[in-house]
């Protein structure tokens, strides 16, 4: 017992001494380790703005909270002429972190973007420069910015955390009405991404709903309401687990009518008869749009294998019901995979979309590349899984989520 | 006149002396870390891309070497064998922890260059070994000793390597790259293509260098061990001669009487 105690109070002594120590060199060495990183930061500044005054600068740090964009400085010329703006932002993954900046002139056409600092593995930056994934970027307008597709094959997820700061710094650029609503209802929403559907529901857009680090928060799902002779555009609003979180407006001038029932259905969203109650100006399109979303926000049942499937939307061939949407998360290779299964009320397979996916670009083509197959099965076990035998793990994830979607199907309908 | 006698005590001290000097010169040629035992191959391999960066990666390993060795004897004989090499990692990785916070405050350049190989210095074997096989054995002044020797062993290696891959990667030997020493030049500089081989940069370059290095060392060992060997001939060979004249002697001084 005492050979224990002695080795723990060793131990501990050695622990507590080392950790003295390194605290002390930490706090000599802290304020000058910030000033080589400011000043390294600095040099970075000076090749996008060759003419800067990096004694003339404003810092408009306050500006940017709750953005992968740190800061924004606005640069000027020895003379005092404004330059332009410099966009600082930073993003981490599971590689690690990256520092960027983006410099953009008076008019938000891109200067240069380039890394301050990183810790990814260098081999995936190099690469990328190599290509010219940092050059195609020069004199786009920064609000309209689009990427060099062929640049980053096989560096897909630093160029998605690079991709992420870059629309931060773009919707500070173009401020965004719509996403200013979509945060009224979940304020976890940093930035969004459309989504292209392939088959008719009641909704004809698709968003999908990113935090800060990049993470999925949730979907938002907007259609036309045709509301006393005028459309507005509406977006039912629900969390990663398509928990209801509210309605989205996404038109400054919504009149009062509508706006009080899109309240009254919020707070009474398991039954649309409670809503046509309340909502005194419920029409026909209403009742449409507030039928898909009741659909949309049915609690989803958890199938072994499966993270979480749910029912979320009707397929419609005009006003006749032909089918349902269900999507799935499942664990892929490098993440969480979303995959939406249309499916015929006669029980055959319509169509089968990856909403969103973290695979490696290489490998996961050769199942995205053979998602049709699924067309026309009645029964997934037919589906040929020796068309990804290269990425199996990505293949059987979506498999997993077409056969849980089709089982939940039959099972349903069958009642 | 009286024989002078020599005083135990001096005798004593002037061999142990001898002894340190020996300990702290062993590093270079006799037991160099790299060459001979082949200790520390990776640093030696990723960061001798120039003279500047392996006398510097150089400096950081004699003082972890040197700063570790001292803890380490000074609390020999309280650390129980069940924990020794845990504590020993603990000691090394503070000071290497130490020598990269310095190096990124002080000597920018010099970290930004070495990279992750700073934090790798804490599975250097040079530093473990030496920590376990001298400096939890001896008292602090020997490991000071002992820890500075190899030390410089190991920082010469790495100038020897960097000094070759250099020259003959870019015909230059810069200085002030790494260094704040306000000056920046290189001390020689052949601006021709036979010495512009970028082989040497990279890490094929790194290989061959350090092969042609071990063939030298080992060449001096060899030849060092066959001299060894000769004189150990020749020494049994007059003893033998000196036996055989001395018996030689007594048979005729028998035959006499």
């Amino acid at each position: 017992m005492l050979d224990k105690l002695k080795i723990a109070a060793v131990l501990l002594i050695i622990g507590t001494m080392s950790g003295l120590m390194i605290w002390g060199t930490h706090t000599v060495t802290r304020d000058r380790i910030e000033e080589n990183r400011i000043r390294k930061q600095y040099e970075t500044f000076v090749v996008i703005f060759p003419d800067m005054d990096v004694s003339i600068i404003d810092d408009h740090r306050d500006e940017v909270e709750h953005s992968l964009i740190t800061e924004i400085i606005t640069v000027y010329d020895r003379v005092g002429q404004k330059l332009g703006y410099l966009y600082i932002g930073s993003g981490t993954n599971t590689r690690g972190y990256i520092d960027l900046v983006i410099g953009v002139d008076t008019n938000f056409k891109v200067i240069k973007i380039t890394t301050s600092s990183f810790s990814q593995s260098p081999g995936y930056l190099e690469g990328m420069r190599d290509a010219g994934y940092f050059e195609y970027f020069s004199d786009q307008a920064l609000s309209e910015l689009d990427y060099k597709a062929d640049a980053y094959s096989g560096s897909t997820q630093t160029h998605d955390l690079i991709k992420a700061i870059i629309e931060s710094a773009k919707l500070l650029v173009a401020g965004d009405p719509v996403l200013e609503a979509l945060k009224d209802a979940h304020p976890d929403v940093e930035r969004y991404e459309h989504f292209t559907r392939h088959f008719e529901t009641g909704f004809d857009e698709e968003l999908i709903l990113y935090d800060a680090q990049s993470v999925i928060v949730g979907f938002a799902f907007v259609g036309d309401i045709d509301h006393q002779g005028t459309e507005y555009r509406v977006a039912v609003v629900t969390d990663a687990d398509d928990v209801f979180k509210g309605f989205a407006a996404l038109e400054d001038d919504v009149p009062a009518s509508l706006t009080t029932a899109l309240e009254a259905f919020a707070g009474h969203v398991d039954t649309v008869l409670e809503a046509i109650e309340l909502g005194e100006d419920l029409d026909a399109a209403l009742e449409t749009f507030f039928l898909n979303a009741q659909q949309l926000v049915e609690t989803s049942e958890r199938i072994i294998g499966v993270s979480r499937l749910s029912r979320f939307s009707g397929i419609y061939d005009g006003d006749d019901l032909i089918g349902y949407v269900y999507r799935g998360s499942i664990r892929g290779h490098n993440g969480q995979l979303y995959v939406d299964v249309a499916i015929g009320l006669d029980d055959v397979i319509d169509v089968v979309e990856i909403v969103h996916h973290v695979e490696s670009s290489g490998y996961f083509k050769d199942v995205t590349d053979h998602l049709d197959d699924y067309m026309g099965l009645d029964d997934p076990e037919d589906y040929d899984t020796d068309v990804y035998t290269g990425s199996t793990v990505s293949g059987d994830a979506v498999y997993n989520v077409v056969k849980a979607a089709h089982d939940y199907h039959t099972e349903r309908n069958g009642d | 006149m009286a024989e002078k006698t020599i005083p135990k005590k001096t005798i004593k001290s002037k061999k142990k002396e001898l002894g340190q000097l020996a300990t702290l010169t062993k590093g270079f040629i006799r037991e160099n870390p790299v060459f001979v035992y082949l200790l520390g191959l990776c640093p030696a391999l990723a960061v001798t891309r120039t003279l500047e960066t392996g006398f510097g990666m150089g400096l950081l390993v004699i003082f972890v070497l040197v700063m570790s060795n001292i803890v380490v004897s000074l609390i020999r004989n309280f650390i129980p064998t069940e924990v020794k090499i845990p504590s020993y990692i603990v000691i090394i990785s503070t000071f290497v922890t130490i020598v990269g916070l310095v190096t990124e405050a002080y000597l920018e350049a010099l970290h930004a260059s070495l990279g992750i190989f700073i934090p790798l210095i804490v599975v250097n074997c040079l530093i473990l070994a030496r920590a376990e096989s001298f400096a939890s054995k001896n008292k602090v002044f020997s490991s000071v000793v002992d820890g500075l020797g190899m030390g410089l062993g190991f920082t010469f290696a790495l100038m020897l390597i960097g000094l070759t891959r250099e020259f003959l990667a870019t015909g230059a030997i810069a200085y002030g790259e790494y260094f704040p020493i306000g000056v920046k030049g290189s001390l020689i500089n052949f601006d021709t293509y036979v010495f512009k081989m970028g082989v040497f940069d990279g890490p094929a370059g790194g290989f061959i260098v350090i092969g042609l290095w071990l063939a030298v060392f080992s060449a001096i060992q060899l030849h060092r061990q066959n001299k060894a060997e000769i004189a150990k001939q020749k020494m049994i060979e007059e003893k033998k001669r000196i036996a055989l004249e001395r018996k030689r002697m007594k048979e005729s001084a028998g035959e006499q009487a």
